[in-house]
């Protein structure tokens, strides 16, 4: 399809589909990815330090062990997020989408 | 004690926190899409309070906010019809806001309106370059004769990049991406294109390596990343491939830079950011862009740096004990 915008002549497919947890509409569905893999096991590391509620003077959490997968989302390549963020200024917590 | 401010799915807070517990730094994580299953909040003209199982936390006791990755509120079941449904999101959000408004801004690292203030990318050329930085020539425009002028005048070499999407969401294509890319001369036959929206172009900087400078509470670490393209040069963005093929080492970064860069970053009000400069063939220093709420977790698995390391001092610092506001 022609672009009819000039920076619309610039956009690549993307590799993979963005991780359905950082999708707009908000849901966390995890998906079959590799990235989503990684971060189901986030999620379950997660889970486990709130309801330990985490003080290092209790029970130690048994935090996800950061893994060369799960550098992938922790990268530069993964910085847009926190622009959309950041521009909400103190609406600490987003719309519900 | 450290509030940890994320999502589920954040590696970097997973990370943070796992060596926050080694470092003794006393913490709790509340995660946007747990927080209203697991907390209470409350409040009464003494303050407010959040209750988590046994812990009960007030704003007093929170010497630092690590604000990570808050995300849409989630909740748990419920048959609620749409209107109570929206109340209820409303509601708890006001709530939470409410808390963590009584936490004074220089305790949050950062916070949300510094990020704010710091995330227009036109602006913080603008202003890195009042702070003394150098910044590439740059332009935005919806004029097709003033780009193909700029053109000329970068003999010939720039690039155009967006400045807010790089990854788009689609429902009925294809998720798309936009890189770092060149202008090539048979691309100026479509600057007509430029009517429906402004593009933002800057010259192509001759680079040898691209660096990313992570600051917490004044403390610098620079990180060169070597990325070749066939070619052998530099490529164009580094954040190609996943960056799999990245090579890191830690670099010095030269004073004048250091000292204007910190200046920078004091006008913001920030106490982390993650900032992109290039090196040219000559060693000179050119600024990118800030990204106030960037990532870094990745440099210390890659690179071996210990950001970690000054985000924990940084939080339980006796200097950031919580004054109620």
């Amino acid at each position: 399809m022609k672009a009819k915008t000039f920076l619309g002549l610039f956009i690549e497919e993307a590799a993979e589909p963005a991780p359905a947890a950082r999708r707009s509409n908000g849901t966390q569905t995890l998906t079959n990815t590799r990235e989503g893999r990684d971060q189901h096991e986030s999620v379950q590391a997660s889970a486990s330090l709130l309801t330990a509620t985490r003080t290092a003077t209790r029970e130690q959490p048994d935090a996800a062990a950061v893994t060369t997968s799960s550098v992938k989302t922790m990268t530069k390549a993964k910085e847009e997020p926190e622009q959309d963020r950041a521009s909400r200024g103190f609406d600490i917590f987003p719309p519900i989408g | 004690m450290l509030l940890v401010l994320s999502n589920s799915s954040d590696a970097t807070a997973d990370y943070g926190c796992k060596e926050f517990v080694k470092a003794g730094v006393r913490f709790v994580r509340l995660d946007t899409d747990t927080i209203t299953a697991r907390t209470q909040v409350s409040y009464s003209v003494d303050g407010p309070r959040l209750d988590i199982g046994n812990q009960r936390i007030d704003p007093q006791s929170v010497t630092s906010v690590w604000f990570r990755r808050p995300e849409p509120l989630l909740f748990d079941g419920g048959s609620l019809d749409e209107r109570e449904t929206k109340l209820r999101a409303a509601e708890w959000q006001a709530a939470l806001q409410g808390f963590f408004a009584h936490i004074p801004v220089e305790n949050w690292i950062n916070h949300p309106a510094s990020n704010a203030q710091a995330s227009h990318k036109l602006e913080q050329l603008t202003r890195a370059k009042i702070h003394g930085l150098r910044v590439p020539r740059s332009i935005l425009s919806q004029d097709a004769d003033t780009v193909r002028d700029f053109w000329a005048s970068c003999n010939r070499r720039i690039i155009i990049k967006p400045l807010a999407l790089g990854y788009i969401e689609a429902e009925t294509l294809s998720d798309g991406i936009i890189y770092t890319r060149e202008v090539e001369e048979s691309n100026l036959k479509d600057l007509d294109l430029l009517g429906s929206s402004p593009c933002f172009f800057q010259e192509r900087i001759e680079k040898t390596l691209d660096v990313r400078v992570t600051v917490v509470d004044g403390a610098l670490v620079a990180v060169g990343m070597e990325h070749a393209a066939l070619t052998g040069e530099q490529v164009l963005d580094v954040r190609r491939d996943d960056m799999r093929t990245v090579r890191y080492r830690k670099i010095g970064m030269p004073a004048p830079e250091k000292h204007a860069l910190l200046r920078l970053l004091n006008s913001y009000g920030l106490r982390f950011a993650a900032v992109d400069f290039v090196i040219d063939q000559h060693g000179s220093w050119t600024f990118l862009e800030i990204n106030p709420n960037g990532q870094w977790a990745w440099l210390d698995l890659e690179a071996g740096t210990r950001i970690v390391d000054l985000l924990a001092n940084a939080t339980s610092s006796e200097q950031t004990v919580c004054q109620r506001s």
